[in-house]
């Protein structure tokens, strides 16, 4: 036997995801007494499962508080099975829980919020560090301001949302008992200041031009999202001040 | 060429539930290891404690998703963001294992047994070369615990890893916990293993708890050092000599004074032995 078609057989035995012919598995692995071959290959697969459940455990805590083991492990365990791990640091396993979580009935409509929370938090705890650019820096822009391009610091994540993820988020994260799902569109600034994360509900015209600034617009095109509002200009400067407050600016790009 | 062996003394291993305390203080250990996975494209506090760490003391890049034996193509990304790591911390070693774990693109996130063959022992040598061209630098590989062997090996486990170690010209980090863990669950003596293994290859010892599930021994890092596990290390210090050592703890995570004691009883067995082979 190769070695590929040797690590063929052993992942087979290992994601239990293709059936193993028992004669093919005799063939292949040493069994003795103590331990047979088949007993031996089990060791592997829980250890492979658990390992996974465990890795989405540390990254999904309160989705795992409101689940409860048993329906926390099985929804890990169909996750990997549709989703394998593409990366080689465990943290990076869950990204597409929330979609998955979406596309599959659930006991609670609010989970895939919740889990898009959870999941941009965890994110923004580990993300690269930049900046942020002090007030100076920015007023430094003076007249060309609307021509600039902001980039925001890598811990910047921005979540619409159909539920009130955030008092779910809070009301687990207290050890309170869950709420009812309460259906709301919700605009969630995510991001990280020190060492600590954050989150926030920001009004939609706010997360959309920082959606624009994250996709390269230019500060002009960024604050055409607050248009609509009675003061646009005012509603501008006050979302800059605050995203400069905040330390949501790594720097400027012209 | 030849492995360079650092002189680092006895280290523990850098767990997120001690960050505070490295990050506050100079905890009294002499060299930490951290997994290189957790610290490769991340900043934050994460990073934040690792160069404090690195200030304060020597560090070694520890991985485990190499994949070394795997018949997967190398990562390339991953051993650019680990050169980059490497480079920005400066670690006394960059170690893995030898073992694979990805599989046609999935990473399966274990330390999975290789079958001892000739094929198997081209292969990874001819990774080990390719890993050390794109690291710029010599790397460790680690013998793992193993629950399964296979029939179409050819070599034993100690000729595989002597073997790998000498044609690849890398470094062995010994850990002695998997070599007993192995002997028990396959049944062969673990001082014929240690005396197949070429001493100037040494680089590094593991030392870790184990649990015994009665059929087979599970390589946990959850416990003390077995007994039996400190008189193969004393063996093993009687035939390498003064080797940098490892308390490796990774789940029911004791306080860091706890760790600093497995590590203090280490140096205790070390300067036994030591002085055990001086009289000899």
């Amino acid at each position: 036997m190769t070695l590929a078609e040797a690590q063929d057989l052993f992942a087979a035995l290992v994601t239990g995801e293709h059936p193993v012919d028992p004669a093919a598995r005799e063939a292949f692995l040493v069994g003795d007494a103590g331990l047979s071959a088949s007993e031996r290959a089990r060791i592997y697969s829980e250890m492979y499962l658990f390992r996974l459940v465990d890795a989405l455990r540390e990254d999904y805590p309160l989705l795992a508080r409101l689940l409860g083991d048993e329906e926390f492990f099985s929804l890990c365990a169909d996750y990997v099975r549709a989703h394998p791990s593409r990366h080689p640091s465990l943290a990076r396993l869950g990204g597409a829980l929330p979609g998955f979580l979406r596309d599959r009935a659930a006991p609670r409509a609010d989970l895939s919020d919740l889990a898009a929370l959870e999941w941009a938090r965890a994110e923004a705890f580990v993300a690269p560090d930049a900046g942020p650019l002090d007030e100076t820096g920015l007023r430094s822009l003076g007249e060309d301001a609307a021509s600039a391009r902001l980039v925001l610091v890598p811990s910047v994540r921005l979540l619409s949302l159909e539920y009130d993820a955030a008092a779910l988020w809070a009301d687990l994260d207290a050890s309170r008992e869950p709420p009812l799902p309460r259906p709301g569109a919700a605009s969630l600034l995510v991001w990280r200041k020190g060492f600590e994360v954050f989150h926030a509900e920001v009004s939609p015209e706010e997360l959309s031009a920082l959606s624009a600034v994250q996709r390269g617009a230019t500060l002009g095109e960024a604050c055409e999202a607050f248009a609509a509002l009675p003061d646009p200009a005012r509603a501008a400067l006050d979302a800059l001040a605050s995203w400069s407050g905040e330390g949501l600016i790594a720097r400027t790009d012209r | 060429m030849a492995f360079q062996r650092a002189h680092l003394g006895h280290g523990i291993g850098l767990r997120s539930k001690h960050y505070g305390r490295f990050l506050d203080e100079r905890p009294e250990v002499g060299w930490i290891e951290a997994i290189s996975e957790n610290f490769i494209g991340v900043g934050g506090r994460p990073l934040a404690v690792l160069e404090k760490a690195r200030r304060d003391f020597p560090v070694v890049l520890h991985g485990v998703s190499l994949s070394i034996g795997s018949v997967d193509p190398l990562d390339r990304r991953h051993l650019a963001g680990l050169r980059a790591l490497a480079d920005h911390i400066q670690p006394a070693y960059v170690s893995d294992h030898l073992c694979w774990g990805t599989h046609r693109g999935r990473y399966l996130h274990d330390l999975m047994p290789l079958p001892y063959t000739e094929e198997a022992l081209d292969h990874v040598v001819r990774r080990v070369h390719q890993v050390q061209d794109a690291l710029g630098r010599q790397i460790l590989l680690e013998n793992v615990s193993s629950y399964v062997a296979f029939r179409g090996s050819t070599l034993t486990e100690w000729e595989f890893v002597a073997q790998v170690a000498e044609r690849a010209d890398c470094g062995i980090l010994l850990d002695v916990n998997n070599i007993y863990v192995s002997a028990r669950n396959h049944g062969f003596d673990p001082r014929e293993y240690l005396s197949a293994i070429p001493p100037d290859r040494v680089g590094q010892f593991h030392l870790a708890g184990h649990s015994d599930r009665g059929t087979h021994l599970l390589d946990t890092h959850d416990a003390p050092v077995a007994d039996a596990v400190w008189d193969l290390y004393a063996a093993a210090v009687r035939r390498f000599g003064r080797v940098p050592a490892l308390i490796e703890w990774d789940d029911h995570v004791p306080e860091l004074e706890r760790l600093i004691e497995e590590s203090r009883a280490a140096e205790a067995v070390e300067a036994r032995a030591l002085a055990a082979r001086e009289a000899a």
